[in-house]
């Protein structure tokens, strides 16, 4: 997948899709709660991230933090305004499919399956790199910030940001 | 994959390969969507079938209600099912008798290059299930959100669907009227409320875990001007600004 310096080819979201769908729907269905809810979320996802490939730029971090920004942004707006939105969908003419039973099952399936090595790699790179040292080898601030060329604060900053990001992604209300 | 992500993968890469609407359009449409949803506060999008008939008949595919949870694949039952429906939520209401809440998705409605209504939004409708009556319903629905109250929505069984002035239709206008429709799932009651004193109460009803949010059904006589409904959490407090009713109950 082209990830530096150039725009997102639809076949790069559908490969982005294919890596990520169930664990993005995952995300969603812990947030939500509801199948059907989850899956418009998904779908609308998919289709904003189609519609914004050419937006997307390496800086921002691996298409995955990408994705899940956006899948972020949906999940923020249904608690606002009480509806999943599909203008995305819309837009591309994208019809959401129906769910079967066995689909219902499958979202109730996703939303266990969550690993702390599989939502760090989710994170932007500063923020995962800050949680490791800090939470997970449990080394101090000040030695972090030392090794990273930045201040103590900076790496604070990243590591509570980092945080809240993987409580929003477990299902936390942020 | 199951069926869901496999579809949902063969949508985006057909939507890769056609330009997306313009964004006026969008627009356009989000009005129809806006008008279609405060319209649909105002006026059912409904499925009504009013025919004659002795008074032995029974309606057609009148049954008793089907299982929650019941699928009713696209183009059966009857009347013929625009979309999938679920069955949400059964029960006995007086006036109508036997019925059967459903959940579905809407199709596309067009006039012309005029969309009416967009593929996708969730459809709610009830259909009366016991034997038949002289004049019948066979389902009465509507589509989209309410803006205003996320998660909860407002219907209303057309009342005083037999016109004229004979003794069984006086009678018939005298029965209370069937409001239903969504709630969300946190909440522990809807209740009815008029200004002057009326005050009525239903527990939700949870429908199957595919369904979003649980429905509700309550009987409400006619007669009560400025009456609402909303529903309320488990600690009795609103849950939203509720929706007005209707005549024939607030006339």
């Amino acid at each position: 997948m082209r990830t530096s310096g150039q725009v997102l080819s639809p076949a790069d979201i559908e490969e982005l899709y294919v890596a990520h769908a169930r664990r993005i729907a995952g995300y969603l269905m812990r947030a939500t709660g509801d199948a059907e809810l989850a899956a418009d979320l998904t779908a609308e996802t998919f289709a904003a991230a189609l519609l914004a490939r050419d937006r997307y730029r390496s800086d921002m971090g691996a298409p995955a933090t990408w994705l899940y920004a956006i899948a972020a942004n949906k999940l923020r707006d249904w608690r606002r305004r009480g509806y999943a939105e599909d203008r995305a969908r819309l837009r591309l003419r994208i019809e959401r499919p129906a769910l079967s039973a066995d689909d219902v099952a499958e979202f109730g399936r996703l939303a266990d399956e969550v690993t702390a090595d599989a939502l760090l790699e989710e994170l932007p790179a500063d923020q995962r790199m800050a949680l490791r040292a800090r939470v997970l080898d449990d080394r101090a601030y000040a030695e972090i910030a030392v090794a990273e060329g930045v201040s103590e604060a900076a790496i604070r900053q990243r590591v509570s940001r980092g945080l809240a990001s993987l409580r929003g992604r477990i299902g936390g209300d942020r | 994959m199951t069926d869901f992500f496999g579809a949902l993968q063969l949508e985006l890469r057909a939507a890769g390969q056609r330009s997306p609407r313009r964004r006026a359009r969008i627009a356009e449409l989000a009005g129809v969507v806006a008008a279609t949803a405060l319209v649909a506060a105002a006026v059912a999008v409904a499925l009504v079938v009013m025919g004659g008939g002795e008074e032995s008949n029974q309606a057609p595919g009148a049954a008793r209600p089907a299982p929650v949870g019941t699928v009713i694949p696209k183009g059966e039952g009857k009347p013929p099912r625009q979309a999938r429906s679920v069955v949400v939520a059964t029960g006995t209401s007086p006036g109508v008798g036997p019925w059967q809440m459903e959940a579905s998705r809407s199709s596309v409605l067009r006039h012309g290059d005029e969309v009416l209504q967009p593929a996708g939004l969730r459809c709610i409708s009830l259909a009366p299930r016991g034997p038949g009556r002289r004049f019948f319903l066979l389902s009465a629905g509507q589509c989209g959100e309410f803006p205003r109250t996320p998660g909860f929505s407002r219907l209303q069984l057309p009342g005083a669907i037999l016109r004229g002035d004979s003794e069984r239709a006086q009678r018939l206008r005298e029965k209370p009227v069937l409001v239903y429709g969504r709630v969300p799932e946190r909440a522990a009651r809807v209740v009815v409320t008029a200004p002057d004193g009326l005050r009525l109460e239903a527990r939700p009803h949870e429908g199957p875990p595919s369904a979003r949010g649980d429905f509700y059904a309550i009987s409400v006589p006619r007669g009560h001007r400025g009456a609402r409904v909303n529903w309320l959490d488990r600690y009795g407090k609103p849950g939203s600004r509720g929706a007005e009713l209707l005549p024939p109950i607030t006339r």
